[in-house]
């Protein structure tokens, strides 16, 4: 299913995490237009060790606020990672979409809100 | 009860007991069916897809290990979410089911961890209201669902495998999170009082 995220649900590129709740946005209106194979990836990465890979974003996430915020301490870089990470997923979409019932529109919003909320501390001039 | 209910009673709890010594993909209906006494075709009968067995394995897992507990504070809810984490951390296997049903394609009109107005859903929502009653159905919406996605197995899941973290660093994450997503609600919403406890 790794494959499935990757091609049927690529990401629109972004050179700046900041930009990265815009993307959310249209990663999840990706998911909402194939809502069965976007539950089947969410599954899949939630299998244990074997499973797909629960972060594929990390590397470019954490290359992204290694160049941006050079000076993001240790503890809170992973936060940010581990956060982003979590939200730009087929399980975010599920979630939202399972346990509050949201419209594609609502989850793209919530995603992207979230994400916002996460980076804000680390915005530009904060 | 009835016998069809014992019977899949009795073959959820074999399959839940070989969690941890069995990947549950490799649990079979007829190893299943022979320990329970039945056919594997009455095991196809009572889950025709493996996924309405894991929902109802998870539905177990859940309350018999993961159960949350009640809480009508913010101190309340860090504390259910620490004691879950935890919980996760001493039964992998069943977490990674747990986390597995609620990301699911809803099979049941009941599935755990993944149902509108689930149990832990549900005193999120009403904490939410409690504290900021100002807030608007959007914000209340989006604030809620943020909290419970950071609580959720899914998030102890991606944090385990994807950064190799244990229970507690999870807990530091979902309370650093937490904190930046009730910040972000509008300028005033929250009662003082509140505010201060949570953000604070």
């Amino acid at each position: 299913m790794a494959w499935a995220d990757h091609v049927v649900f690529a990401r629109p590129s972004f050179d700046s995490v900041f930009d990265l709740p815009l993307a959310l946005r249209q990663t999840m209106a990706a998911y909402s237009q194939r809502p069965e194979l976007a539950f089947l990836v969410a599954e899949t990465t939630m299998r244990g060790a074997a499973a797909a890979n629960p972060a594929p974003s990390r590397v470019h996430v954490e290359q992204l606020l290694d160049a941006e915020i050079p000076d993001l301490g240790a503890e809170e870089r992973e936060r940010v990672a581990a956060a982003l990470c979590h939200l730009d997923s087929a399980g975010a979409w599920a979630a939202l979409r399972r346990e509050f019932g949201m419209a594609a529109i609502d989850v793209a919003d919530a995603a992207a809100w979230t994400a916002e909320a996460v980076l804000n501390p680390c915005a530009p001039g904060r | 009860m009835s016998d069809a209910a014992d019977t899949a009673g009795a073959l959820v709890a074999a399959a839940a007991a070989q969690l941890g010594r069995t990947e549950f993909d490799e649990i079979t209906y007829k190893a299943l069916g022979a320990e329970v006494g039945v056919s594997e075709r009455t095991v196809y009968r009572h889950f025709p897809t493996r996924a309405h067995l894991l929902v109802c394995v998870a539905q177990t897992v859940e309350s018999r290990l993961f159960a949350p507990s009640a809480f009508t504070t913010w101190e309340g809810l860090y504390g259910a979410v620490a004691a879950r984490f935890d919980a996760f951390d001493a039964h992998p296997a069943e977490a990674f089911i747990l986390a597995r049903s609620a990301s699911l394609s809803p099979v049941h009109t009941a599935s755990p961890a993944g149902q509108s107005h689930s149990f832990f859903a549900g005193a999120v929502g009403a904490l939410v209201d409690e504290s900021a009653p100002g807030l608007n159905p959007r914000d209340r919406r989006r604030t809620a669902s943020a909290l419970c996605y950071f609580a959720s197995a899914q998030f102890w899941v991606r944090v385990r495998v994807g950064f190799d973290l244990d229970a507690e660093a999870a807990m530091r994450h979902f309370r650093a999170a937490a904190h930046q997503v009730l910040r972000a609600v509008p300028e005033g919403t929250w009662p003082h009082p509140a505010y201060d406890g949570v953000v604070s």
